[in-house]
């Protein structure tokens, strides 16, 4: 084999184990969407199995409509109750975390690097109160009948996808999964596609949109950070591996 | 021009890239991503500990150890150092080449 040659495999070979370090990184990163992940998947399945059980219940129920509504409204405290318990209890989050490396405990553990965040701090709290403001804003007018149910989304879109994007550009720190970038699109062109009457949404009510455009496509992109985490993997075992023999 | 032989070793290298890329890694995730049997791990680890390469943390989850290990600062230079190495090489063997 000439110089040339020995020279380019070399360079080929300097250029896959650099690419590991870069796959490792990857890998790390889709982790983080580990917890968020059960959480989603929490939230989604109680309240698909509570509108089951009141799809199931209701020919027993007809006509005594106060037993349908207390149904209802208990499922919904139940949903929130669990929501808040899991968003901000301590103990909440840290059950999160365990489920969510649960998942991961096949490869062995590994930590993302942190990195610094791309905004101060104090933009983010001020970003924080704002959404905090605007959705206060969205639940009071919109149960004074002021805003119309259907259109609940798009409006939410308004001040929704830029906290999103705020809470992305904080969490740097540690550097989350490159997928949850999906999620103000997808929060997006949903919401262009319930303003402008699309046919297929419009059998939807406003509740559920909400439903879908957070949980929904929350779940859904926690399970695609999942599945992306699994082909790094398999690339980084691959890349680490096939050139174990070679010096 | 003397490299590394401490990195140079192939499943070394590997296992220091790895590390470079995240905070840490913990011995089971090594393990099976290298496909290396626990004595082989070891005696690499050791390696790279007492060159003072990486560092080690030993924890329990339960009863259970976990060890997980990191690229300390002395390890980054180090790596970037062969690196900065194989690039001189490559550009001396294209010179010649040529």
């Amino acid at each position: 084999m000439s110089e040339r040659n020995e020279s380019t495999d070399r360079g080929q070979d300097t250029q896959q184990l650099q690419e590991v370090s870069r796959l490792a990184e990857l890998y790390a990163r889709h982790r983080t969407a580990g917890p968020f992940l059960i959480w989603s998947v929490i939230v989604v399945a109680m309240v698909l199995g509570i509108r089951a059980v009141i799809y199931l219940v209701r020919p027993y129920v007809q006509g005594h409509d106060q037993a349908i509504i207390a149904l209802v409204l208990g499922g919904m405290v139940l949903v929130l109750a669990v929501t808040l318990f899991f968003s901000i209890n301590r103990l909440g989050g840290r059950l999160l975390q365990r489920w969510g490396h649960k998942l991961f405990d096949h490869a062995g553990q590994v930590r993302q690097r942190a990195l610094p965040s791309l905004i101060p701090r104090w933009l983010f709290v001020l970003a924080a109160a704002a959404f905090g403001i605007c959705l206060a804003g969205q639940i009071i007018l919109g149960v004074m009948g002021y805003l119309p149910q259907k259109y609940m989304q798009p409006i939410s879109a308004v001040f929704a996808v830029p906290f999103m994007i705020f809470l992305g550009l904080w969490r740097r720190t540690p550097v989350t999964s490159p997928v949850m970038g999906l999620w103000p699109v997808l929060y997006t062109a949903h919401a262009i596609l319930v303003a402008t009457d699309v046919p297929l949404f419009r059998s939807i009510d406003g509740g559920t949109h909400m439903f879908i455009a957070t949980f929904g496509y929350g779940a859904l992109i926690g399970l695609l950070a999942y599945v992306h985490s699994r082909l790094t993997l398999r690339k980084l075992k691959k890349l680490t591996r096939s050139n174990s023999t070679k010096g | 021009m003397n490299l590394d032989r401490v990195i140079h070793e192939p499943v070394r290298l590997r296992i220091m890239m790895i590390l470079a890329g995240v905070a840490s890694a913990d011995f089971n995730f090594l393990r099976n991503t290298l496909a290396l049997t626990n004595g082989n791990l070891s005696s690499h680890m050791d390696r790279l500990e007492r060159t003072g390469y990486v560092a080690v943390t030993k924890s329990f989850n339960g009863k259970v150890p976990h060890t997980s290990y990191q690229l300390t600062e002395a390890g980054q230079t180090a790596l970037d150092d062969y690196w900065a190495q194989l690039d001189e090489i490559r550009n001396l063997d294209a010179d010649r080449g040529q």
